[in-house]
């Protein structure tokens, strides 16, 4: 092989190769990588309290409560079978509300809840029966002046 | 009934458009092997026909959107009766079925354009690439006949579901079809590309005729990533645009592969070198192609991105399998066929920097690639998910795009072959100048945080800690982005000037039209460097507002001011409403100049809710206020107010939300150069809350420097593109000298 060759073959080889260390680097770095389990596997991880998670399942219906600042809600993520509680600080998402699928991203506090530092959500594609049948309407005109029922 | 006449025929006009693509692959190929005049036509034919079949079955699922048909499922799903008029339309790519429709009547449109301009051209190459093209759309068809029909009906119900509240917006409208075109369009120089290798006639015929095809899709799929990146920026409302999510990877990848095919094929046109490297460039970028829409569809690798997921998943993959492996074979077979013409002589010339650029894009979209399909590669491997969050992207990524945007300066001005003294001196000595004043600049401006960085580098190199070393390295890459991106803007200014002036003494034309006849008749090579200058801003944009983003978080009550940077912004007021489909309420802001108190703007921004209205008595108040909206009534904002009373009543009572939120973040962009400080800068306001009875209004408020550069790039990114893919009479000529000297060579042979 001529040097010409070489030198290109060096120097294609070098950067092919910086670009594969850099990657080990950044994956070997805390905090980049995150285990991506469900509920349930978390529940069952034997050392769950030493690495960061990123759980995937749904909202509990019911269980979001969203603090007055607009910025801090806490709420249940469950996958059916296990549940867990969680905290998030930060924007809240559009698309979190009751039953949609949700990512959150963290680790598990000292109390037994979920402190994520990134919430993802994606929406139900739609809205579940809003009463059951035959249970009577219960009448709310009070609220709203001039409405008429 | 009419409707029923309407789905049925959409049903059928799905089935027949398959048969009638499964007709343009046998005919074609038939066509091919036994050099059948005939059969080429009946398959150009049933190309044409397939079109038409296509456009009546959208046709018919349009019309059951106008017509309010939520018998259809997929009507019910995506729209509803309050609806407005553009979102019916539009709600037709809001699902799965329909996308798939939207996806393969464009491909199918494009097919007819390249039978219709292939007439007479390329016959050696039609019936391989009509094959090519035929079996991809019947492979969607197939999905859309019996995996994800968007016909199916079901009994009648009296409004839909309604389109999920942030697809409506103006830029959702029109990023998926833009991004549809460019995925899609790939498919033709894909298919030239297969034609040639199964024909062995692997000159530079297929891509010089799809070349403008190539710019079209490029052009498509790029502005389809910077519209996405501007819906999530004034859309979801977290004061970015780019997080490196699955979906917004697919669209990126390639996108990378094609911007490297787009520059590697000057190589092959002027040196005959580099064909496997072309041949599989395309292979690449059309299998990134079709893996994207997989990705974004088949919901495999979880995503906020990905609206839908089914059981799609499988068929894709056997489908990509197909694509890839099966073109990678057919490459191998004929490398005989693609040995290069030339050897790269120098390290120094323009063949080895446009191989250097190739190298990093294709290895930028092999990381991507890499990083976002971890999980599933980690599960195949270890049995456990891990997934790969956007601090390691961007440390992988950012010091190659840097070096990519150096190259960007290099590749148009250094000579071939081998570069002399001469021309190194007399391209790079002024824009290195250039960009060697910006970073002397930037670093006297902000020594000290400079120094501060260098020290800590150092010390982090001594403890040979490379992770600590490259976040500390961070702190420059500001500096060295806005000096790499002086020097790319001087070397194209240089290209202009000197284009000019020889037509000025050659021509004795003014320096303007000089100018404008200079890249009227260049129209691929200067389009190309407009598109630099358009890619060297996004580059401006995304360091200077990912690097100097200033945030603060308070609450306001009405009246009170709040300082962000320089920035005073004043809470002015808010009012309540009910419109449309939503309630909620509106903060008005004024802008002020901190220091000298002189207003800049005001800006609006809005915390709506949307009521399930399900719920018959909030459906009923909700539009018993709406009305009282509408008449201007008094009693209007307390109505409103009554509103959030009986959401909050409601959800107590039901143990659940009966409201989905949605947030309208308030923007000012600074766009006058007379404040040259702040030119393109944003204040970007999100309501995280506002209580309807005080007025009391949490706001995080943002300041995002330069952010503005990266959506003027993408217009200057436009306007080069459209250069670029204007009908070019010397390309033209180029390409009409390389088919008849193809021509003359198959005939000697």
């Amino acid at each position: 092989m001529d040097r010409k060759r070489l030198k290109f073959l060096v120097l294609g080889c070098g950067i092919v190769a910086t670009m594969g260390g850099l990657l080990i680097v950044g994956m070997s770095r805390p905090g980049g990588v995150a285990y991506y389990l469900s509920v349930s596997e978390f529940v069952a991880q034997p050392e769950r309290a030493s690495a960061g998670f990123r759980i995937n399942g749904k909202v509990g219906t019911g269980s979001i409560v969203r603090a007055a600042s607009g910025q801090d809600v806490s709420f249940v993520v469950t996958d059916g079978s296990s549940a867990l509680p969680v905290r998030y600080h930060g924007v809240v998402p559009d698309t979190f509300v009751d039953d949609a699928d949700v990512v959150v991203e963290g680790r598990l506090g000292g109390d037994g809840t979920f402190d994520a530092h990134t919430l993802l959500a994606k929406c139900p594609s739609k809205y579940e029966a809003a009463l059951e049948e035959g249970q009577p309407m219960p009448d709310h005109s009070d609220l709203v002046p001039g409405a008429t029922n | 009934m009419l409707r029923d006449l309407t789905n049925a025929i959409g049903h059928w006009a799905l089935f027949l458009g398959l048969l009638g693509a499964a007709w343009s692959v046998v005919a074609a190929l038939l066509g091919a092997r036994v050099r059948g005049k005939g059969l080429q036509l009946s398959a150009e034919r049933a190309v044409l026909a397939t079109w038409g079949l296509l456009g009546l079955a959208t046709a018919c699922l349009v019309a059951g959107f106008l017509a309010d048909d939520f018998r259809l499922d997929y009507v019910y799903h995506y729209s509803s009766t309050s609806q407005p008029l553009p979102y019916k339309i539009g709600a037709l790519w809001g699902g799965q079925a329909g996308s798939l429709l939207l996806w393969v009547l464009l491909l199918s449109g494009m097919a007819c354009v390249m039978v219709l301009t292939n007439r007479r051209k390329n016959r050696a190459l039609m019936p391989w690439a009509t094959a090519v093209v035929g079996a991809t759309i019947t492979f969607f068809l197939v999905l859309l006949n019996f995996i994800e029909p968007p016909f199916l009906t079901s009994a009648a119900r009296p409004d839909g579901v309604g389109l999920n509240p942030q697809l409506k917006n103006y830029w959702m409208m029109i990023h998926p079809p833009c991004l549809y075109l460019g995925y899609v369009a790939f498919t033709i120089p894909f298919a030239f590309g297969i034609a040639a290798l199964v024909t062995r006639r692997t000159g530079d015929i297929w891509f010089r005729t799809t070349r403008r095809w190539t710019v079209f899709a490029w052009f498509f799929l790029g502005t389809g990533v910077l519209l996405g990146a501007y819906w999530a920026y004034i859309e979801l409302g977290w004061g970015g645009y780019w997080a490196w999510d699955p979906v917004e990877n697919a669209s990126l990848m390639p996108w990378l592969t094609g911007t490297a095919f787009l520059h590697s094929v000057m190589i092959q046109e002027r040196k005959g070198m580099l064909k496997v490297w072309n041949a599989l460039l395309v292979i690449l970028t059309f299998s990134l192609s079709i893996f994207g829409t997989f990705l974004t569809r088949s919901g495999i690798i979880s995503s906020v991105h990905s609206f839908a997921t089914s059981d799609i998943g499988p068929a894709f993959g056997v489908f990509l399998a197909l694509v890839f492996f099966g073109s990678l074979v057919l490459l191998v077979s004929r490398l005989d066929n693609l040995r290069s013409e030339h050897r790269l002589e120098s390290v120094l010339s323009r063949e080895s920097s446009f191989l250097f650029n190739n190298l990093i894009l294709v290895g930028m979209a092999a990381t991507v690639l890499f990083l976002t399909t971890f999980p599933m590669l980690s599960e195949l491997a270890t049995g456990s998910k891990v997934t790969m969050g956007p601090p390691i992207f961007n440390l992988v990524n950012i010091p190659w795009a840097l070096l990519l945007l150096a190259l960007v300066g290099v590749g148009p001005l250094i000579a071939w072959r081998k570069a002399s003294r001469e021309n190194l001196l007399r391209s790079f000595v002024l824009p290195g100048l250039v960009g060697a004043w910006i970073l002397l600049l930037l670093g006297i401006l902000d020594a000290r945080a400079y120094l501060a960085s260098a020290g800590a580098l150092l010390s982090a190199l001594g403890r040979l800690d490379v992770s600590a070393g490259f976040q500390e390295f961070k702190t420059f890459y500001p500096a060295i982005t806005f000096a790499l991106g002086g020097f790319v803007l001087a070397t194209v200014a240089i290209e202009f000037w000197r284009g000019a002036r020889v037509r000025v003494s050659n021509y004795e034309e003014s320096a303007l039209v000089a100018l404008g006849r200079l890249v009227w008749r260049n129209k691929r090579r200067y389009g190309g460097y407009i598109v630099h200058v358009g890619v060297v801003l996004v580059f401006f944009g995304v360091a200077a507002s990912g690097a100097y983003q200033i945030e603060a978080v308070r609450e306001l009550a009405p009246g009170e001011p709040l300082i962000v940077d320089d920035y005073l912004l004043r809470y002015d007021g808010y009012r309540l409403l009910a419109e449309d489909d939503y309630f909620g309420a509106v903060a008005t802001l004024s802008v002020y100049d901190s220091a000298t108190g002189k207003p800049i703007g005001t800006l609006e921004a809005e915390q709506r809710y949307h009521p399930n209205l399900m719920f018959p008595e909030l459906r009923e108040t909700f539009q018993h206020v709406k009305a009282l909206g509408e008449t201007g009534s008094p009693q209007y904002a307390e109505g409103v107010a009554g509103l959030y009373r009986l959401v909050t009543l409601l959800e107590r009572q039901a143990g659940r939300e009966v409201k989905t939120p949605s947030t309208e973040v308030g923007i000012h962009s600074s766009l006058s150069p007379l404040a040259a400080s702040r030119f393109g800068e944003d204040v970007y306001v999100i309501p995280l809350a506002i209580d309807p009875a005080t007025g009391r209004a949490n706001l995080r408020v943002f300041v995002n420097p330069m952010v503005n550069f990266l959506w003027l790039g993408g217009l200057v990114f436009v306007l080069g593109a459209h250069l670029a893919v204007l009908p070019d009479a010397r390309e033209r000529r180029r390409l009409d000298a390389a088919i008849a000297l193809e021509e003359r060579s198959v005939a000697v042979a």
